[in-house]
């Protein structure tokens, strides 16, 4: 492991990658403090939408560190399940809120211990 | 101490084992008597079996009696054996096989001899119970025999033990036949715990014999013993004979073990005669007598059994004085006779010891058989203030002058057989080189004074005077014309006409008591033959010839009639010559013991009373017969001692259990998971955000411990 | 870099970030914003620093962290403003400025999928549920929001959380010590790989070859079985037919002629990840059709609600029996 570490890891080859990581891991800390702070249902979701996109972009840095399109290939797998994720969990939102007329998830502790 | 004689060599002799049927036997009719048990066969059926099975042991050791050479040891199965290596300490062989000498003859004689009477006389008592608890009794009684038979015939220490644990089985189950009754039941857990207790002695002496000397086989044994047999300084050779005698003590009810025996007094009282009296109880002598070369190795051995028997006796006769239980008198003079036997086996004479222990078998067994008819007629009543006068009663005249012949005996009446028994003990004693064992001789005098009074208190009380008795509290009262219970004599007992009124019939025994009550009182004439023979005839006591030949020949005291070792002087007794002397004294403790038991219970029975009320007004004996009456509070202060003190450490380690073990260790415990539960509950708000903060930040956690503790390891 | 100074700047943004978090509307939120975008600056700065730049390449850089800081200013507005519609907005910034760095980084199909996919179609969707659900009127101001809209839950916590992870990534992921220029295995490989897609497809190679030397008639394969050869120098070699010869000659291909990045993409799609590929469409067949059973469930209890509120039974109970035995 000590070999790997030092002679094979490759964080950045050029500064614009070094960028484009400290940017995912950004976008993916705020989307993180978002879906804890936030309290509108949507709102979170969209939070959790800014975690890809954090991903996606660490995804594609290393795509181009690597000189391999397989990176590419898998920010379009994200970009299908991000939809699909995003139909679904909508859908339930709204049934959420037709259930309490509100869009707040302090609405929905029943499961709670106390 | 002087050198040892050798030992007779036994010879193998496997063409003897036919005498293994007298093992087998009593086996066998205990496998039936557990089928009759099973099979619910009602009748007596189980009593036949033990008794044709029990004669047939007896004549098989009369048959091997006649056909007696010289010591044999007979194999029959091989058993234990194995070893570890080819030294003399690298093999353990304990295999079933017999050795027979002359003091396994004569012990087996008068074993399976009561054995079978006694069979045939619980044949009739035990009646009333007839059906699975007959059958039970019965394999009691099977049981016992073959363990008893194991015992004396083994020709190894382990057989030995094998019988006395078997033995203790025996009466245990005995005991408690009737196991409805708590008394009983406590009894018998009395007698076997306490039975335990010296069976402690036991095994470790035999475990310090097999480390010493290689081997349990008696032959192997005397071998050695007749190489190189002298005291020891080894503390592990000296330590043999106090743990073998330790057993003994325990068997046979010897201080401080004796408390069981009166309680075992709640089994029946074919079981009181033929175990508690008779022949378990011998099991001690005839440990001690068979080891008795070993009990040479320490000269304290010898000299502490001595003690211990003497104080025995006397203590137990000053209990039986006090007794109003007729059974628990003669227990106590088991008790105090088995004293007797031990203070012989101490001051050197096994003759006198095993002569005593043949005699006292039969007049005491006699004595309990009297006790248990008049128990099964008068519904269970025992106690000699409710009866009197019972040989005026049609039917019980068999019971009262066989019951005579047996006090008789018992307090040694001049020329009676237990008198010569009891003269040869007390002889070696009183003649011998030690102070100590001269004082036990003249304490052995003064207690069979005091035998003599007790004992003829009970006949006195109970057979003679007026006509009275009020029945046992097993009585079912059947509707009778009235019976006349006065006498012409004395004023007529308000209390008896009550209960005349509900005509109580006394049960009269029949021909199987009345049959066996007679047989034993002859045989107790017969054992006195060799005495007579010695003491009027001048020819050889037979019974010292069977001592002599077996490996107790030590005391037999065949080389030197007077006791000790060769002296100049001729021993005397109160001046005069040692035998003459000893006579005069005895006959006059008997006849005085009699003398005063007939005036106090028999001629004025209130200054019985009032003498007892003297005693008491008096503060400076008021303490003996309250003492005498209680037993001496033995068995208080061994509640104090022991129980108390395990009580009281069961209810500590009780209440640690349950609080500490249960309350704090395992409720405990249980309560840390539901404690850790409160602590974290609030976590679970139901929100989901907090649950996403929560695993935000263990992730966090996680990745700040791998980074900077687990990673930085690699750089 | 020092990790303790990153650590710092970590933290600067982190307390600008909780700060915004916590006032919506009032004073502070100058100062934080300022607070949050410097501590934002310095982090960048610090990850530049540890990569030496030639000089050529200070353009793409510069523009690379302008769109940087658009895309992380408009996430940080994203999760603080006070009205849902805006902040689904700033989200589509965020995809935009997303989608520009993706292209700064040689993925130009995933860029317009993102704008086209993102944008175009899930944020729409969300700006369209949040109108339905919207629960304050148009046009107020930030102190007249709903609550939940306004105030956040514990934000401190969360920051700290989220600001350790970054703090303690970043110290160690950017402070590792060596860092090599552009390793040429992966470049030889990746041309290899392209080439390698080119030949398999034998349209776009004709035409790239009649693109070097309008006489190739045919491209056919090599002496040893491949179509391509490929050089040290990054070009390739291949086995043409030309018009005016009769034997097989080579052509070589230079490197400005490999496939560009959509045709690799969807090659890798096809070739190497089929099944992703299918299941993929399957997850989107999945979706619509949760998507349904969750709308028709809806339609079923709105139908019970109003029958309720007019005193008829429910819809659920007779007629409708065999549709919601469907749906269980």
């Amino acid at each position: 492991m000590n070999q790997e570490l030092s002679s094979g890891f490759t964080i950045a080859a050029n500064a614009p990658i070094a960028v484009a990581l400290a940017i995912s891991a950004l976008l993916f800390v705020i989307g993180l403090v978002g879906f804890l702070c936030r309290r509108n249902m949507i709102i979170m979701f969209l939070c959790t939408e800014l975690m890809f996109q954090g991903a996606a972009l660490a995804m594609i840095a290393f795509a181009r560190l690597r000189m391999d399109v397989s990176g590419q290939v898998f920010v379009i797998f994200i970009l299908t399940v991000a939809a699909a994720e995003a139909a679904l969990a909508l859908a339930l939102v709204v049934l959420l809120y037709r259930k309490r007329e509100t869009l707040s998830a302090d609405a929905w502790s029943d499961l709670g211990e106390s | 101490m002087t050198q040892l004689t050798s030992i007779p060599q036994a010879i193998i002799a496997p063409e003897l084992s036919w005498v293994g049927l007298a093992l087998l036997l009593p086996l066998l009719a205990a496998v039936a008597c557990a089928l009759c048990c099973a099979l619910r066969v009602k009748g007596k059926a189980a009593a036949i079996i033990t008794i044709l099975a029990l004669a047939a042991s007896f004549g098989i050791i009369v048959k091997a009696y006649f056909a007696y050479t010289g010591p044999v040891q007979v194999p029959i199965f091989q058993w234990i054996t194995f070893h570890w290596g080819t030294g003399r300490f690298q093999s353990f062989t304990a295999n079933c096989g017999m050795y027979i000498d002359t003091l396994t003859l004569y012990w087996m004689l008068f074993v399976t001899g009561l054995g079978t009477l006694i069979s045939i006389y619980a044949s009739e008592y035990m009646e009333g119970d007839c059906g699975a608890g007959y059958s039970r009794f019965f394999f009691g009684i099977c049981v016992f025999l073959f363990s008893m038979s194991a015992l004396v015939l083994g020709d190894n220490l382990i057989m030995l033990y094998l019988g006395w644990e078997g033995v203790g089985l025996a009466s245990y189950l005995l005991i408690g036949y009737d196991y409805a009754r708590p008394a009983a039941v406590a009894a018998g857990k009395k007698a076997f715990i306490m039975n335990r207790i010296g069976d402690l002695g036991l095994a470790l002496g035999i475990f310090m014999l097999w480390a010493n000397y290689g081997t349990l086989q008696y032959s192997e044994l005397f071998a050695a013993m007749n190489k190189g047999g002298q005291t020891s300084v080894n503390w592990d050779l000296s330590v043999i004979p106090f743990l073998l005698m330790l057993g003994a003590f325990g068997k046979s009810a010897q201080i401080p073990l004796f408390t069981w025996l009166p309680d075992a007094m709640e089994g029946p009282t074919p079981v009181s005669a033929l175990i508690h009296a008779a022949t378990m109880v011998t099991a001690g002598v005839y440990l001690i007598a068979r080891m008795y070369p070993f009990f040479e190795l320490h000269p304290q051995a010898l000299a502490t059994v001595a003690w211990v028997g003497g104080l025995t006796a006397l203590l137990a006769a000053t209990i039986g004085m006090a007794q109003y239980d007729i059974k628990r008198v003669f227990a106590y003079s088991t008790i105090s006779q088995l004293g007797y036997m031990f203070l012989g086996l101490g001051v050197g004479t096994t003759f006198g010891a095993c002569y005593h222990t043949l005699t006292h078998a039969f007049f005491k067994a006699l004595l309990f058989l009297t006790a248990g008819a008049i128990m099964h007629g008068f519904a269970g009543q025992l106690d000699l203030r409710k009866l009197s006068g019972l040989r005026h009663l049609p039917g019980w005249r068999i019971v009262s002058w066989t019951m005579l012949v047996g006090c008789l005996w018992l307090s040694a009446f001049p020329y009676t057989a237990a008198f010569f028994s009891k003269d040869a003990i007390l002889l070696k004693a009183l003649t011998s080189v030690r102070a100590d064992f001269r004082f036990l001789g003249w304490l052995g005098l003064f207690t069979a004074a005091l035998t003599a009074y007790y004992t003829f208190r009970v006949w006195f009380r109970v057979c003679a005077g007026p006509l009275h008795f009020e029945p046992g509290a097993e009585g079912h009262h059947e509707p009778h014309d009235t019976h006349d219970t006065h006498d012409t004599h004395g004023k007529p007992d308000p209390a008896s006409v009550a209960k005349s009124t509900h005509a109580f019939h006394p049960h009269a025994p029949r021909w199987a008591i009345n049959g066996v009550l007679l047989i034993l009182a002859l045989g107790a004439l017969v054992v006195g033959v060799p005495a007579y023979n010695k003491a009027f005839a001048h020819k050889d006591n037979w019974a010292q010839q069977m001592i002599a030949g077996s490996s107790a020949m030590e005391g037999a005291g065949l080389a030197e009639d007077h006791g000790a070792e060769a002296s100049e002087q001729h021993p005397t007794v109160l001046g005069m010559d040692a035998h003459t002397g000893l006579t005069v004294v005895g006959c006059t403790a008997s006849i005085g013991g009699i003398l005063v038991a007939w005036y106090l219970h028999l001629r004025s029975r209130k200054s019985a009373d009032q003498l007892r009320a003297a005693l008491l007004r008096r503060w400076w004996i008021r303490w003996v017969p309250i003492c005498m009456e209680n037993k001496w509070y033995v068995d208080e202060i061994y509640h104090a001692c022991f129980r108390l003190p395990m009580w009281l450490g069961a209810q500590i380690l009780s209440f640690g259990d349950r609080h500490f073990l249960d309350g704090v260790m395992v409720d405990g415990l249980a309560k840390i998971p539901v404690a850790v539960g409160k602590v974290f509950k609030p976590l679970y708000g139901g929100a989901l955000q907090g649950y996403a903060a929560t695993m935000a930040g263990g992730i966090a956690l996680v990745v700040a411990w791998l980074s900077w503790v687990w990673l930085r390891g690699f750089n | 870099m020092v990790p303790t100074i990153f650590y710092a700047a970590c933290a600067i943004a982190a307390a600008g970030l909780a700060l915004l978090l916590m006032q919506s509307g009032s004073k502070f939120r100058m100062g934080a914003t300022i607070l949050g975008l410097a501590g934002i600056a310095w982090i960048l700065v610090i990850v530049v620093q540890t990569i030496p730049t030639p000089a050529s390449e200070i353009g793409p850089l510069g523009l690379m962290i302008l769109c940087a800081f658009v895309s992380v200013a408009s996430a940080v507005r994203v999760i603080t403003h006070h009205r849902p519609v805006f902040c689904a907005l700033y989200f589509v910034l965020v995809v935009v400025s997303g989608a520009a760095i993706y292209v700064l980084l040689s993925a130009e199909f995933v860029a317009f999928s993102l704008v086209i996919v993102y944008a175009g179609a899930i944020l729409i969707t969300y700006l369209f549920v949040l109108m339905l659900a919207q629960q304050s009127p148009a046009d107020i101001g930030a102190a007249d929001a709903v609550d939940y809209d306004r105030i956040a839950r514990e934000p401190a916590g969360a920051v700290i959380a989220g600001f350790v992870l970054i703090a303690v990534l970043g110290g160690s992921v950017f402070s590792v010590s060596e860092q090599k220029a552009e390793s040429i295995l992966d470049q030889n490989r990746a041309i290899r790989q392209g080439w390698g897609d080119l030949s398999m497809m034998p349209k776009l190679l004709l035409e790239q070859a009649r693109r070097t030397d309008s006489t190739v008639t045919a491209v056919i394969a090599r002496k040893d079985g491949q179509m391509i050869a490929v050089q040290t120098d990054h070009s390739a070699i291949i086995s043409v037919q030309r018009a005016d010869q009769m034997t097989p000659s080579d052509l070589t291909l230079a490197p400005s002629l490999l496939p560009d990045n959509t045709s690799r993409v969807g090659m890798a799609l096809v070739t190497r990840f089929p099944v992703s590929l299918e299941l993929a469409g399957i997850i989107l067949l999945m979706a619509m059709f949760g998507a349904v059973v969750l709308a028709r469930k809806q339609t079923d209890i709105a139908d019970d609600d109003r029958r309720e509120l007019a005193g008829l039974g429910k819809v659920m109970d007779g007629s409708q029996s065999i549709q919601g035995k469907a749906i269980r």
